[in-house]
C-alpha cells in the first residue's frame, strides 16, 4: 500500500464514523419520539386505538340505575352539589359501572361530607348498588376548573364481600385501582382541599 | 389515563405528611385507607417508608400506558375520562335542550341545537336521538316535522337493537315515553296543549310497551292519549296561514 492509497483510504473511514453517529442520533430521536407518542396516547388521541373505555362504555347510560344509586348516596350523608352518578353497561355483558363524579367546579367540597367515614359509606352504596345489577363502582375527581384529575375503582363483589365480613380491610384494598392523568394537579389540589 | 399506582405512590411521599396534620375525623379515615392502598399495593412498608424500587417500576411502566388492573372494565373505569367528558357535555346539552323545549322556546333556533350538540358527542346514545324526535313533534312551523321525529325515532330503534338485547329496546321506549309524558305534563300544568302529533306518538308508544310487557298501565295510558286526540286538546299547525 502506497503513501497515496492510505490517503485515499482515510476519508471514507471518517465518513462512516459519521454515518453510524447520525444512525444513533435518528435512533436515539425516533426512541424519544416513540416513547412521546406512547405518553401523551397519541394512537387513542386520533383514533387508531380505541381506549378500553371507548370498545366497553358504547351503550347509553342506564338513567333510571343512577337515580338510585344517587338516592342511596344521599341517604348516606353525602352533600349532592357538584356531584353526578351515570351507570354505564359493558357492551358485550350483562355488567354494569357505576361513575361517581365529584366536581369542585360544580360545587363539590370535601368538607361538606356529612358523614365519619367517606370510604365506607360509599362502599355501603356500592354493595347496595350490586343487587342493582352494577358490577363494578368507580369516583372521577373533578377540579374547581373542571378538569379530571384521578379515578379510583373497585369491584362491587369485593365491596359485597367486604361488607358481609369476608374481606379485611387490606384485602379490600387490593382490588382497588387508582389512576390519574395529572400526578401533579391532583396532589396540588388535595393540599388546597384540606388547608 | 392509565397511570395506575404511580399516582398514590407520589401522594404517600409528599402529600401524606401534610395530611396527618389535619384531625378531622372523616380526612383521617382517608389516610387510613390511603396509607392501607399504599402498603398493599408495595409502594411503602408498613411503617410509611416509600418502596422506591416499586415507585420507579409502576411510574414507568403507567407512565407509558403499559399498566393495567388486570381487568378490562376495571381499565375501562380508570380510562374513562374522554368517554366521562363527552358524556358530561352530551348531558349538558340535552338538558338545555329540554329546558328550552319546556319553556316553549323556538324549536329549530333555540331546541334543535342543544340535541344536535348532544348527538355529536355521543351518536350513539338513543336517548338524545328521542329528545331530537320529541322537539320535532313539537315544531308547529316545519311541515315536515312529523317525518323528522319519525327518522329520529327510527335511529334510536335501530341503536337500541344494535346489540340485540330486548331489555335495550325496552329501556329506549320506556325513555322515550317518560319524555313524552314529562312533556305533556309540564304542557297541563301551563294550561297549554302538546301538539297531535305528541299524542299520537305517546298512543303508538303505549301500545308498543303494552305489547311488549303486557303491563295494563300502558294500555290505561294509551286510552288516555286517544282519549285526548278525539277530544281534540291539542295544536294543530295553522293551515290557513
Amino acid at each position: 500500500m502506497t503513501k497515496d492509497t492510505e490517503t485515499q483510504m482515510k476519508p471514507p473511514r471518517k465518513k462512516r464514523k459519521f454515518l453510524v453517529g447520525k444512525i444513533i442520533l435518528l435512533l436515539f430521536v425516533l426512541i424519544i419520539a416513540a416513547g412521546a407518542v406512547l405518553y401523551f396516547r397519541v394512537p387513542q388521541k386520533i383514533g387508531l386505538i380505541k381506549s378500553p373505555a371507548d370498545k366497553l362504555f358504547t351503550i347509553t347510560p342506564d338513567r333510571e340505575k343512577a337515580s338510585a344509586v344517587m338516592e342511596d348516596l344521599k341517604e348516606a350523608g353525602l352533600n349532592t352539589k357538584g356531584v353526578e352518578v351515570y351507570v354505564l353497561p359493558v357492551a358485550g355483558t350483562d355488567h354494569n359501572v357505576a361513575m361517581l363524579v365529584l366536581d369542585a367546579s360544580k360545587g363539590f367540597d370535601f368538607n361538606s361530607y356529612g358523614g365519619t367515614d367517606p370510604v365506607k359509606d360509599f362502599l355501603t352504596v356500592v354493595s347496595s348498588a350490586q343487587q342493582a345489577g352494577i358490577n363494578r363502582a368507580a369516583v372521577a375527581y373533578y377540579d374547581e376548573e373542571g378538569k379530571q384529575l384521578a379515578t379510583a375503582t373497585v369491584p362491587a363483589d369485593a365491596v359485597a364481600a367486604y361488607s358481609q365480613g369476608k374481606l379485611t380491610d387490606r384485602q379490600l384494598m387490593e382490588k382497588v385501582d387508582v389512576g390519574t392523568d395529572d400526578l401533579w394537579a391532583f396532589i396540588g389540589q388535595i393540599q388546597e382541599q384540606l388547608k | 389515563m392509565r397511570r395506575a399506582l404511580i399516582i398514590l405512590a407520589l401522594l404517600i411521599v409528599l402529600v401524606v405528611p401534610f395530611l396527618s396534620a389535619c384531625d378531622t375525623g372523616e380526612v383521617q379515615q382517608l389516610i387510613y385507607w390511603a396509607k392501607l392502598w399504599a402498603i398493599v399495593h408495595d409502594i411503602t412498608d408498613e411503617d410509611g417508608n416509600p418502596n422506591a424500587g416499586a415507585i420507579i417500576r409502576f411510574a414507568a411502566g403507567e407512565a407509558f400506558g403499559l399498566g393495567s388492573t388486570g381487568d378490562a372494565e376495571g381499565d375501562a373505569a380508570i380510562d374513562a375520562g374522554r368517554v366521562l367528558n363527552n358524556m358530561r357535555q352530551a348531558e349538558e346539552s340535552a338538558d338545555q335542550g329540554w329546558e328550552a323545549l319546556n319553556k316553549g322556546k323556538n324549536i329549530k333556533e333555540g331546541v334543535l341545537p342543544h340535541f344536535n350538540q348532544a348527538i355529536d358527542l355521543r351518536p350513539g346514545d338513543w336517548s338524545y336521538r328521542n329528545g331530537r324526535g320529541i322537539a320535532h313533534l313539537e315544531d308547529l312551523e316545519n311541515p315536515d316535522n312529523a317525518r323528522a321525529a319519525r327518522a329520529d325515532f327510527d335511529n334510536a330503534n335501530a341503536i337500541a337493537n344494535k346489540n340485540g338485547k330486548p331489555e335495550e329496546y325496552l329501556r329506549m321506549l320506556r325513555n322515550r315515553e317518560q319524555a313524552l309524558a314529562r312533556l305533556v305534563a309540564i304542557k297541563n300544568d301551563e294550561h297549554a296543549f302538546p301538539t297531535k302529533e305528541v299524542y299520537l306518538e305517546q298512543s303508538s308508544t303505549y301500545d308498543e310497551l303494552y305489547k311488549l310487557t303486557n303491563d295494563k298501565t300502558y294500555l290505561l295510558l294509551k286510552q288516555q292519549a286517544d282519549t285526548n286526540l278525539q277530544e281534540g286538546h291539542y295544536w294543530t299547525r295553522d293551515t290557513a296561514s
